[in-house]
């Protein structure tokens, strides 16, 4: 009979040596992390590392931008900027980031992005001044993105339903459609905003606290209303192909998708004004490659690129592409439209807004 | 009236069985139907049958490179977790030690603690030891976080297996080797193929440690969360985890076919049930 062993077997203290030869080795495999270029006025070449929505780094975007400058592109995908913060701020290295104006303060506030040198940003001059000058893109006398894309935000309906059209956020809480609406629910801006703008507020963005609660008390009385909160485009086209609802906010990209589909429907921008988002790329403070950094924004904001991106049902920002995108996405694509619209910006109140869309979630 | 009652009972365990199948099963059934489905858009009515989706997810490289990177990742993660695992499992069940406890507990915590701090944690770990972010880091990961898993499998058969056994083959004159290699590992080969499936599947789906220590080199599952964002990549991604889901039914089916005959072989009769419920029972 075998009694049981009453010592650490000698097979542990292997298993933990191995262990720290495993971890030495590790630490071994350290990357380099030698800048390759320090300065946009540097020889551009190397690698240039991103961190970015997937839908921004197509192929046939970067592809040309690899063999015009023989830099390898290497990519990362995120899917809110408040992601992509706490993976940098823990520690993840990369150039360059996309940063939307609607979430860009985590970014911001803890100093991940470098100051951007809009002389070396070929283009910049070119760019619609509804972007350039947009809030956010520059704070406290920074630049710290430069525009590459943007979307309007407005009402989608069945045209069957609304043979006169629709032309106020009002609309979606019109209590003979009670159930036939939906709401973008994505996040806290867009149906808070469009709540307010319905309300008459003309500058949502900007409410304090008392009338965050006053739409959100709005909201929630008015939760019927609503056959459910969609939280993507693909939702909000499920529902209207199902016939569930007849009317939503939503951006203009969706509406082409579901006039493809077959769908009935238009998209306006409101009478009260539309809002709409804007994205681009901000270079990392902690880049390795800041020549590659430049010249890969430069070339996302040259006219051929910027066609392309339009082709992806966005709005651009360099109007000097317009003559080389096709006739029937020119209208999606103008930068133009976005002027006179309400740009997403994070609101003043920003937790308020998000405890308040809490609080309309569950009812 | 026993009768009725009895009729009574089985329609409502009918009910409830039926109820739970639908919930689990059906999402992913509707999911594999809508990618036959000939429109991007996930909604009835169905617009008639296309193998489109499928093409195009096999002609996406992203796809491809995410899921060759998945499996590649899984594959080398699962049977260094079964090794893992089953030694530990046999440390803490077959010796005792005064720190036998605490090894224990150590083992279990990374079943606790949630993967999204796990993964938060691994990615300030390799930044302070200044490793780069790879799929390498990944797999040191997973493995940390997969092999307590099997532990726990293997543990819970261990416990239950009889030690006389074990104790008879070395009194009989076998060695260590022999005793294990003919002994144990035989009785273990269930809660082993669980282990391993498990262990692949839990390095295969992870989404929060992959994506926090991870570098440039996507994984399937942040591949899937990146791409989602644009509805038009709703129906290659259905396409893709059919033809995932189908794969990874064929390698359980087989992989307790092949047990399921090694085991008739030995005059034992372990079935799929025993080999996916061997650990937890």
């Amino acid at each position: 009979m075998h009694s049981p062993r009453e010592t650490t077997p000698r097979s542990y203290r292997r298993l933990i040596a191995m262990g720290g030869v495993c971890a030495f080795l590790l630490v071994g495999c350290g990357g380099d992390d030698a800048p390759q270029s320090d300065s946009a006025d540097d020889p551009v070449s190397g690698t240039v590392r991103t961190f970015t929505y997937d839908d921004s780094i197509e192929p046939e975007v970067l592809d040309p931008f690899e063999a015009e400058t023989g830099v390898e592109v290497q990519t990362a995908t995120f899917n809110s900027n408040a992601q992509a913060a706490a993976k940098i701020k823990g520690g993840f290295s990369t150039d360059v980031i996309e940063v939307c104006l609607d979430e860009s303060s985590p970014l911001v506030d803890s100093n991940l992005l470098a100051p951007i040198d809009t002389s070396k940003i070929t283009d910049w001059q070119d760019m619609a001044p509804a972007f350039r000058e947009a809030e956010g893109v520059t704070v406290d006398g920074s630049t710290y993105l430069v525009p590459l894309s943007a979307g309007p935000h407005g009402l989608i309906y069945e045209t069957s339903a609304f043979p006169d059209g629709v032309d106020s956020w009002a609309a979606l809480y019109d209590p003979a459609l009670q159930g036939q609406v939906a709401l973008d629910g994505g996040g806290s801006l867009t149906p808070i905003a469009v709540t307010a703008l319905g309300l008459g507020y003309t500058d949502p963005l900007s409410m304090n606290p008392e009338e965050i609660a006053e739409v959100r008390d709005y909201m929630i009385e008015n939760r019927d209303q609503f056959r459910t909160f969609a939280d993507s485009d693909s939702d909000t086209i499920n529902l209207f192909k199902s016939g569930e609802v007849v009317l939503s906010d939503g951006g203009k990209g969706t509406v082409t998708k579901m006039q493809k589909e077959g769908l009935d429907v238009a998209w306006v921008a409101p009478q009260e004004g539309a809002l709409s988002w804007v994205c681009g790329f901000g270079i990392s403070a902690d880049s390795k490659n800041v020549a590659a950094s430049y010249a890969l924004i430069n070339h996302y904001l040259s006219a051929e690129m910027q066609a392309l991106i339009a082709g992806q049902g966005f709005s651009i920002v360099n109007p000097e592409a317009m003559p080389l995108i096709p006739e029937e996405e020119r209208d999606a694509a103008d930068p133009a439209q976005l002027g006179s619209m309400i740009p997403e910006v994070e609101a003043d109140y920003q937790k308020e807004w998000d405890q308040a869309w809490q609080e309309i979630q569950v009812g | 009236m026993t009768s009725a009652r009895g009729r009574v009972t089985d329609g409502l365990a009918l009910l409830l069985v039926l109820t739970v199948g639908v919930v689990l099963l059906g999402p992913i059934l509707l999911l594999a139907l809508f990618s036959f489905n000939d429109s991007s858009v996930i909604a009835l009515p169905f617009e008639g049958f296309t193998l489109e989706w499928y093409r195009e997810a096999l002609a996406d490289p992203e796809a491809i490179k995410a899921l060759v990177n998945s499996v590649v990742l899984a594959a080398i993660v699962a049977p260094i977790c079964v090794v893992l695992g089953t030694a530990t499992a046999w440390a803490i069940t077959r010796f005792r030690f005064r720190s036998r406890a605490v090894w224990s507990g150590l083992v279990a915590i990374p079943l606790i603690v949630p993967w999204l701090v796990i993964g938060i944690a691994g990615l300030l770990f390799f930044a302070t030891l200044q490793i780069e972010l790879t799929l390498e880091t990944v797999g040191v990961m997973h493995i940390m976080t997969t092999f307590p898993l099997v532990t726990a499998l293997v543990a819970a058969r261990l416990v239950r297996f009889e030690r006389s056994q074990e104790e008879a083959a070395l009194d009989l004159g076998a060695s260590q080797f022999q005793m294990m290699t003919k002994v144990v590992l035989p009785q273990l080969a269930p809660a082993l193929a669980a282990s391993a499936i498990f262990a692949f599947a839990w390095s295969f789906n992870n989404f929060e440690i992959s994506f926090f220590t991870g570098g440039y080199d996507q994984t399937f599952p942040v591949w899937v969360y990146g791409v989602l964002r644009n509805s038009n990549n709703l129906p290659l991604v259905n396409a893709m985890s059919t033809l995932i889901s189908v794969v990874q039914i064929l390698v359980v089916y087989f992989l307790w076919w092949g047990i399921r005959r090694v085991s008739r072989r030995r005059g034992t009769a372990d079935e799929l049930s025993t080999m996916v419920t061997s650990g937890v029972r």
